[in-house]
């Protein structure tokens, strides 16, 4: 068996545990059980299959399996797989969804998302704000 | 013995369409570019629709696929189709009956109500989306 060294293992909420509160991480983080607070880091969040989190979200980069409810802000990268339920206002400079993911929110991705002010609270998905303006020529 | 086999013209000749109306599915021949739905008897676009260059519209709408190429730039007040496939850039609101891809440097500004997303590297994205088998 390979000897890996502490730095290389990441941090793990096991499928048993349930954390509630902030907490925050260098590297990687995997949450296969369940999580409700706030999360801020420099490094890279897995939300597993089994993972249930409801938080809000600022790190590097997500990658969501499970089900997450909440603000995410990805520095770099989000990722939706096939199996991800995500309720939220979300901003990330890039974005990957699978065919298959669920999500319901606002959606803010590109380079400049990060540089336009939070859209205040969460609304979890179940308020959608007015249409994206249409510019005065369409309206004639 | 009949010449046409009636079960050989319900094949491949034939597609699966939900009307944009009233939601119902229906059976369509594949050449066909507009019917009429059985159910609301509204008229319905079939075919399949390219935009490949700039385009400001009240609404599109049809049952079949909508692609906005890589020099497509498209502003609408409202969108209805089947799929939708985004290379360029599109202004508007989108409810798609099916899946919505969108393209890497593809760029979308609006609302979007699909039942399945599929997002390449580098898109920009704004807006409020709902995404799932159940939104529809």
């Amino acid at each position: 068996m390979a000897d890996t060294s502490p730095q290389d293992v990441p941090t793990v909420l096991g499928p048993d545990s349930s954390f509630k509160g902030e907490i925050s991480f260098d590297k990687v983080l995997r949450i296969h059980g369940r999580f409700e607070g706030r999360i801020v880091s420099p490094g890279r969040l897995h939300v597993a299959r089994e993972g249930r989190i409801e938080a809000e979200v600022e790190v590097a980069a997500i990658s969501i399996e499970g089900e997450v409810h909440g603000r995410l802000t990805a520095g770099d990268r989000l990722e939706l797989k096939a199996s991800a339920h995500y309720e939220g206002d979300l901003r990330a400079c890039r974005m990957v969804v699978e065919e298959g993911a669920v999500f319901c929110g606002h959606v803010s991705v590109g380079p400049d998302a990060l540089k336009t002010p939070s859209p205040g609270p969460s609304r979890g998905g179940n308020g959608h704000s007015a249409a994206t303006p249409i510019p005065d020529a369409m309206t004639r | 013995m009949p010449i046409l086999d009636a079960s050989f013209a319900e094949g491949d000749d034939r597609r699966l369409i939900h009307c944009l109306h009233c939601g119902q599915p229906q059976s369509v021949s594949r050449l066909a570019l507009t019917v009429n739905c059985r159910h609301c008897n509204k008229l319905l676009k079939i075919e399949d629709v390219t935009i490949r260059q700039y385009q400001a519209r009240r609404s599109i709408e049809t049952c079949g696929m909508l692609t906005i190429e890589k020099d497509g730039n498209v502003f609408s007040d409202h969108i209805a189709c089947g799929s939708l496939v985004v290379r360029g850039h599109l202004r508007g609101n989108v409810v798609s009956r099916g899946p919505v891809f969108v393209g890497a440097r593809a760029e979308i500004r609006g609302n979007v109500t699909a039942p399945t997303l599929a997002v390449g590297d580098g898109a920009v994205l704004e807006g409020d989306y709902r995404i799932g088998p159940a939104v529809q």
